[in-house]
C-alpha cells in the first residue's frame, strides 16, 4: 500500500506543479493588472502545440522548441495587452468590457488552433524516454524532468518577484496602482511585464506537459477551470498561496481518481468550498481588492 | 414582284425554323444524356474527428461517384450531390438539419450520426430512407419502415471480445477505464456486461473525471490490481491511449485490448509505440498489407483530394457504402423497394469489413426485418508501432458473438 500512496502522491506532485506554474501565471496577471484573462487557457494549448511542432515537424531538439512556446506566448501576451487590453483597462464597467473581450480572444485563438493544426491530437515521441524504479514506485523519465523544470521556474518566478525592482514595481502596482503611479513607477510598462510573463508561464507549462501528455484543441480549455479553483484556494492575489493550493489540488486529484473515480471532483468542490467559506481569501490571500 | 419577295421570305423564314429546330433538338437529345442529380443528405458533427470524417468521406465518395459517370439506376445516371449539415450532436440542432434537408432540399436519402433517434419522426413520415449511425431501441423499433443502421461500433464490441476470448483462454480478469459522464458510464456498463458475458471477471472499473489530464492514477490501479487484461474505451483517442501509456509506464505487464478499430497511426499521434506495443483491437482493411479493392479505391481518392493518407476515422462512413449497395440492388430510387432491399439481409461491400457486410435483424427487440449491420472484421496487434493483421472474425462468428451478447 506504501508504493501505492507514493506513487500517487508522485503523480499528483507532478501534475500540481504544472498547475502552479499555470496559476502562478494568471495570479500575476490578475492580481496586477486586473484583467480576468479567460484566453489564458489557450496561450497553454498554443504553448504545446509551438513544442510538438518544434519537435516534430521542425525537428528541433525540445529545448529549443520549449524557447519556441514562451517567446510566441509572451509574444501574444504583449500583443493582446498593445491591442486589446490597454484600451478597455479604464473603462465604464472595465469587468465586464474586459471579460467580453477575453471571450472574444479565447474564441479567437480556439479558432486560430483547429483552423491552424486540425482536430487529430497530437503526440510527441519521448523526449526522455525511460522509467525508473525506487522502492516500487515507477518514475517515468519525462516525468522527473516536467517535476525539475516546473520547481526551477516556479522558484525563478518568486524570487523575481520577491527581490528584484521589477518584482517590487509589480507588487506596488498590484497593491494600489495610482500610488505606484505617483511613485514614478510605469504601470503601462508593468501591465505589459505581467500579460507578458504571464502568457509565457502558461506557454512554459503546455509545452512541458507536451512530451508527457498530449496535444489536442481543448487542453487549454479543459485545464481554465482547475487553475481558476487553484487560484481561489490559494488566493486571488497570493502568488505564493498557489504553491500548496496547486499541490494539494494534483495529489487530490490523484488519490480521488485511484479511490473514487470521477466524483472525485465534486469532493474537490465541496472541499474547496468549505475552505474558502472559512477563509474567503484563501489560504494565504490578503484579501487585496483586486478590482474586477 | 411582292409574292417573289413574300416567297424568298418564306424559304429564309423556313431554313431558320428547320436551324432552330435541328438545335434545339441536338440540345435536347444531349440534355437527355446528361445524368440527373440525386440529392443524398448527411448530418454528422463537425465538432469532433469522427463525424468530421465522416461528413469528408461522404463529400469524398460523392465525387468518386460523380468522377466514374454517375450513379447507374435503372438504366438513368445519376450525379450524386452530398447536402452536408452540422448536427453540433444537438437534438435541436439535428432535428432542424433533418427537416431542412426533408422539405427544403427535398432529398429522400440522409445519412446520419447518432442523433437519428432526434429526427427520424421526419423521415419516417416522408418515407425517407435513413442510415443513421446509431443503435438505439428507439431506431429499431419494428414501427420503422425506412430507418437502418450502417453503424458497426455496437456490434463489432461483442464480435471483438468473442474472438479474444476465444484466442486468449488464460485471460480471467478485465479492469476497465472509461470517462465520468453520461456516454462513459453507459458504456462502461456495457463493458463489464461484455466481459462477463464471455467469462472474464471484471475486477473493478474506474471512471475518471471527463475533462482529465494526467491518468496516472489509472496506471496505478491497473497495476495494483494486476488484471490480466486491461481496457479503456469511449474517453476518445486521448484519453483511452493515455490510459493505456499511464498502465505501462506504471510499470503494468498485461494484455492491453479494445473493442474498437482505432487506426494504429491515430493512436501513434498520442502515444509512443512502447504504451501500446502488444495491444490487440479491430482493424479496418486499409490497415491490410493487401486492402481489398473498396477500401483502396477510398485511399486513392483520400490521398488524391487531401495529400496524404491520414487514418481517417471510416465508422461511420459505412453508413454510405450500404446505402450505394442498396439503391443498387433495388436499382431503383423508389423508398420502398429500396428499403426492402436493406430488410432482406442486403450484402455489401466496405471498407470496414474484409469481405463483406449483412444486414441483419434484431429480435432481441422485436424487428424481425434486417435493420443492423455487421461484417466480418479484422483484428490487429499493435507491434513496433504498426498494425499486424493477426485473425478475422467471420460474419458467422460475428452473428454467434451477437446472439451470445445480445440474445437476438
Amino acid at each position: 500500500m506504501m508504493v501505492v500512496i507514493g506513487q500517487l502522491v508522485l503523480d499528483g506532485m507532478a501534475m500540481g506543479l504544472v498547475y502552479v506554474i499555470l496559476a502562478a501565471g494568471l495570479v500575476l496577471i490578475m492580481s496586477v493588472s486586473r484583467i480576468f484573462l479567460i484566453a489564458y487557457g489557450q496561450f497553454y494549448m498554443i504553448g504545446a502545440y509551438v513544442v510538438w511542432a518544434g519537435v516534430t515537424i521542425l525537428k528541433l531538439p525540445f529545448f529549443v522548441s520549449l524557447c519556441m512556446a514562451v517567446l510566441t506566448t509572451a509574444i501574444l501576451g504583449l500583443l493582446s495587452y498593445r491591442l486589446i487590453f490597454q484600451y478597455i483597462q479604464y473603462v465604464e464597467r472595465q469587468f465586464l468590457v474586459v471579460i467580453v473581450a477575453a471571450i472574444g480572444l479565447m474564441m479567437l485563438l480556439g479558432q486560430a488552433g483547429l483552423l491552424l493544426f486540425g482536430t487529430i491530437p497530437r503526440g510527441i515521441p519521448p523526449v526522455f524516454p525511460g522509467i525508473i524504479t525506487i522502492y516500487g514506485i515507477s518514475i517515468p523519465i519525462d516525468k522527473l524532468v516536467l517535476i525539475l523544470l516546473a520547481v526551477v521556474v516556479t522558484l525563478s518566478l518568486f524570487l523575481v518577484y520577491e527581490k528584484t525592482s521589477i518584482g517590487r514595481a509589480a507588487r506596488a502596482v498590484a497593491f494600489l496602482p495610482e500610488a505606484a503611479a505617483l511613485m514614478g513607477i510605469g504601470t503601462q510598462q508593468v501591465y505589459l511585464a505581467v500579460l507578458g510573463i504571464g502568457s509565457a508561464l502558461a506557454g512554459f507549462a503546455g509545452g512541458i506537459m507536451a512530451p508527457s501528455y498530449s496535444v489536442h484543441p481543448e487542453m487549454g480549455t479543459n485545464m481554465f477551470l482547475p487553475v481558476m479553483l487553484i487560484m481561489m484556494l490559494g488566493g486571488m492575489d497570493s502568488l505564493l498561496g498557489t504553491i500548496p493550493s496547486g499541490l494539494i489540488f494534483g495529489i487530490t486529484l490523484s488519490f480521488g481518481q485511484f479511490f473514487i473515480g470521477g466524483q472525485v471532483q465534486i469532493i474537490l468542490y465541496v472541499v474547496i468550498g468549505i475552505i474558502i467559506f472559512l477563509k474567503p481569501n484563501g489560504l494565504l490571500g490578503r484579501g487585496v481588492k483586486l478590482g474586477i | 414582284m411582292k409574292s417573289k419577295k413574300f416567297g424568298k421570305c418564306f424559304v429564309v423564314l423556313a431554313l431558320v425554323l428547320v436551324l432552330v429546330a435541328g438545335v434545339t433538338g441536338v440540345c435536347t437529345s444531349q440534355a437527355s444524356a446528361q445524368p440527373e442529380t440525386l440529392k443524398i443528405g448527411c448530418i454528422a458533427f463537425f465538432g469532433f474527428p469522427l463525424g468530421l470524417d465522416f461528413a469528408r468521406g461522404v463529400e469524398l465518395l460523392a465525387e468518386v461517384v460523380n468522377n466514374k459517370g454517375g450513379l447507374d439506376i435503372g438504366g438513368k445516371k445519376y450525379n450524386i450531390k452530398a447536402i452536408v449539415y452540422d448536427s453540433k450532436f444537438s437534438d435541436e440542432v439535428s432535428r432542424a438539419a433533418a427537416e431542412r434537408l426533408v422539405y427544403k432540399d427535398k432529398v429522400k436519402f440522409i445519412l446520419g450520426d447518432p442523433t437519428v433517434d432526434a429526427w427520424l419522426s421526419a423521415t419516417e413520415t416522408n418515407k425517407v430512407i435513413t442510415i443513421g449511425c446509431g443503435d438505439t431501441p428507439v431506431m429499431f423499433d419494428p414501427k420503422n419502415k425506412y430507418t437502418f443502421s450502417g453503424h458497426v461500433a455496437h456490434t463489432e464490441a461483442p464480435q471483438l471480445w468473442g474472438w479474444f476470448a476465444g484466442n486468449y483462454p488464460n485471460v480471467k480478469t478485465c479492469f476497465s477505464a472509461h470517462p465520468d459522464n453520461r456516454f462513459g458510464q453507459t458504456y462502461g456498463a456495457l463493458t463489464k456486461k461484455l466481459a462477463e458475458s464471455f467469462s472474464l471477471k471484471m475486477l473493478d472499473q474506474i471512471f475518471y473525471p471527463p475533462d482529465a489530464t494526467d491518468f496516472s492514477a489509472v496506471g496505478t490501479k491497473v497495476k495494483n490490481l494486476n488484471a490480466d487484461v486491461f481496457v479503456a474505451q469511449y474517453g476518445g483517442p486521448v484519453a483511452d491511449n493515455l490510459c493505456y501509456k499511464a498502465a505501462w509506464q506504471a510499470g503494468w505487464k498485461g494484455q492491453a485490448f479494445a473493442s474498437s478499430t482505432v487506426p494504429a497511426a491515430t493512436m501513434m499521434q498520442v502515444v509512443p509505440p512502447e504504451a501500446v506495443e502488444g495491444m490487440i483491437l479491430g482493424a479496418w482493411t486499409m490497415e491490410m498489407d493487401t486492402p481489398p479493392p473498396v477500401a483502396r479505391e477510398f485511399m486513392d481518392a483520400w490521398i488524391a483530394k487531401y495529400g496524404k493518407w491520414e487514418s481517417p476515422e471510416i465508422i461511420y462512413t459505412n453508413a454510405w457504402y450500404v446505402l450505394m449497395a442498396a439503391l443498387k440492388q433495388a436499382n431503383s430510387l423508389d423508398p420502398d423497394k429500396v428499403a426492402n432491399v436493406l430488410a432482406n439481409g442486403m450484402k455489401y461491400k466496405s471498407p470496414c469489413f474484409v469481405t463483406s457486410g449483412v444486414m441483419v435483424s434484431r429480435p432481441d427487440l422485436g424487428n424481425s426485418r434486417t435493420v443492423d449491420t455487421l461484417g466480418d472484421l479484422a483484428v490487429k496487434r499493435i507491434e513496433g508501432g504498426k498494425a499486424k493483421i493477426i485473425g478475422t472474425v467471420s460474419i458467422e462468428e460475428a452473428i454467434k458473438a451477437n446472439k451470445t451478447f445480445f440474445g437476438w
